[in-house]
């Protein structure tokens, strides 16, 4: 499902390596926990799965497809296939919970009576029925976090991404969120996370890649 | 297709008001510029009419003999009348010449003494639209055999003529640095506009959303700003109208600037509107452009 061959970031004209040589492969429907210190190269990997940065050198595949050599004009169908919850969460602020993941669903082209139902749908999913006329600003940092979730999920897509989605969270929050990644992953998503949370990861087994300083030290 | 276009537009106009304080100020600083342009334009065209009325003074005046019959002299004049380039041509009896001599030296019974319509040669006042034509029109009465003078004043026509030349160009020049000023003006505020909302379009971007989807709400803000400016630059401009007329009016009462000021407005609107959803759909279709690197 995902493919990272010989892939290396340099930043900076060559004085920053990000990513020094790695090479991963994680199949479909699987679990994984991409963990590490800030700055180990977590971010930048997960960036490169919905070409959000380009690798300075080697290769990333996804679902048999070479996300570096992608022509411009796939990429939308790239971040269809691969949702993303940010770490910082990239709500539109003036949109409210419900038309932020309204907004992700007309995108893709879904028709007005699938999104009236899927919405809703999400919201409950994520506990955030009560709150769908809210705008992000107005929502506790879980709650905002839930909402990325949703809106990361609301286009189904066949890889999810997490990067640090437990990392402004208490550890209850944190928790739930987890519980709600494994539930996605149950469904049949293949789940990636990025955390540096290791007290969490133990709680909560699955495949474990740790990265430091930009190299891959175990899997 | 046309639901996603029905999706941009409703996704328009909630932008719209949603940033309703930003869409305002952008339609007032695009309604201050237009309505500059339209009151240089207004200014322009109320020049040429003042040059043109200068330039419709002068005249070739033509001095007939004796012996000229009225009836040659008004086939002359309706020859003339023909003519695309004159403006109007006024025959002036011998007799008209003396009831003409006599009003102007009316306090002079000296000079009015000895004056019958014998004495006095009937004429031809012409006048003509182009200054330029002027000096054609006296050169085709030289040698003819029923004229006895032909009096222009050469010297005044070139002077009037490098005057009024020398004002069209400073005109032209007033009006190509405004233009400049204007679109400058229509360029940063509108770019500077899409940069407030740099961070939402690369949200959208990351979240899938296609260039048309990302780009169409931007372009279509920039042609309502537009449209919205120019309907108040219009209005305004409308009530301006009267106010420049009657200023002018003290100057030359004979001058009709603009005889129908609501066409006038109209035919500026669109044009400004026109011109303006042109550049600024093209300013937020460029401006969008960085953002959808991402």
């Amino acid at each position: 499902m995902i493919e990272f061959k010989n892939v290396s970031k340099i930043y900076k004209g060559g004085q920053v390596k990000a990513l020094d040589n790695i090479n991963l492969h994680i199949k479909k429907e699987e679990f994984v926990y991409l963990v590490g210190e800030s700055g180990a190269g977590k971010t930048t990997l997960l960036k490169f799965l919905i070409r959000e940065e380009l690798p300075t050198e080697g290769d990333v595949i996804v679902d048999k497809e070479s996300v570096v050599k992608m022509p411009g004009r796939k990429i939308p169908q790239l971040r269809r296939k691969v949702g993303m919850v940010f770490q910082d969460f990239k709500l539109l602020d003036k949109q409210t919970v419900a038309e932020n993941i309204r907004f992700t669903l007309e995108v893709t082209g879904r028709s007005s009576k699938e999104i009236k139902e899927i919405v809703p749908y999400l919201l409950e999913q994520v506990g955030l029925s009560d709150r769908a006329d809210a705008f992000p600003r107005e929502l506790s940092t879980g709650e905002q976090q839930r909402v990325a979730i949703a809106r990361a999920l609301s286009h189904e897509p066949e890889i999810l991404l997490a990067d640090e989605p437990t990392g402004n969270l208490d550890d209850e929050n944190s928790h739930q969120i987890i519980e709600l990644l494994k539930q996605i992953n149950k469904w049949g998503t293949t789940v990636v996370m990025a955390t540096h949370d290791m007290n969490l990861v133990r709680k909560h087994r699955a495949r474990i890649i740790k990265l430091e300083g930009g190299k891959l030290i175990s899997d | 297709m046309i639901s996603s276009l029905a999706r941009v537009i409703k996704y328009t106009l909630k932008h719209l008001i949603r940033n309703a304080s930003q869409s305002v100020l952008v339609v007032l600083v695009l309604a201050v510029t237009f309505l500059i342009v339209q009151l240089f334009i207004l200014l322009g065209m109320a020049s040429e009419k003042v040059i043109a009325y200068f330039e419709s003074q002068p005249q070739v005046t033509v001095f007939f003999k004796d012996e000229a019959t009225e009836e040659q002299i008004l086939q002359i004049r309706d020859e003339l009348k023909k003519d695309k380039n004159v403006k109007s041509v006024a025959y002036i009896s011998k007799q008209q010449a003396v009831e003409i001599y006599k009003s102007e030296h009316q306090d002079d019974p000296e000079l009015l003494e000895f004056v019958t319509a014998d004495i006095l040669p009937a004429s031809l006042e012409i006048s003509v639209y182009d200054i330029n034509y002027l000096p054609r029109i006296a050169q085709e009465f030289n040698g003819n055999q029923f004229v006895e003078q032909v009096y222009y004043q050469p010297d005044l026509v070139d002077e009037l003529t490098a005057w009024t030349k020398s004002l069209r160009q400073a005109g032209l020049i007033l009006i190509a640095i405004m233009l400049f000023v204007a679109s400058a003006i229509i360029i940063l505020v509108v770019a500077n506009n899409i940069n407030i909302f740099g961070h939402e379009i690369e949200v959208m971007r990351l979240v899938g959303a296609g260039s048309w989807y990302v780009r169409m709400p931007f372009v279509l803000d920039g042609i309502i700003f537009a449209i919205l400016g120019a309907a108040i630059s219009s209005v305004m401009v409308y009530f301006a109208i009267p106010r420049v007329e009657s200023f002018i009016d003290q100057l030359i009462a004979s001058v009709q600037l603009f005889p129908d000021p609501q066409a006038i407005v109209i035919d500026l609107f669109v044009k400004v509107a026109a011109v303006g959803s042109l550049l600024t759909a093209f300013v937020s279709y460029v401006s969008v452009w960085k953002y959808l690197k991402v």
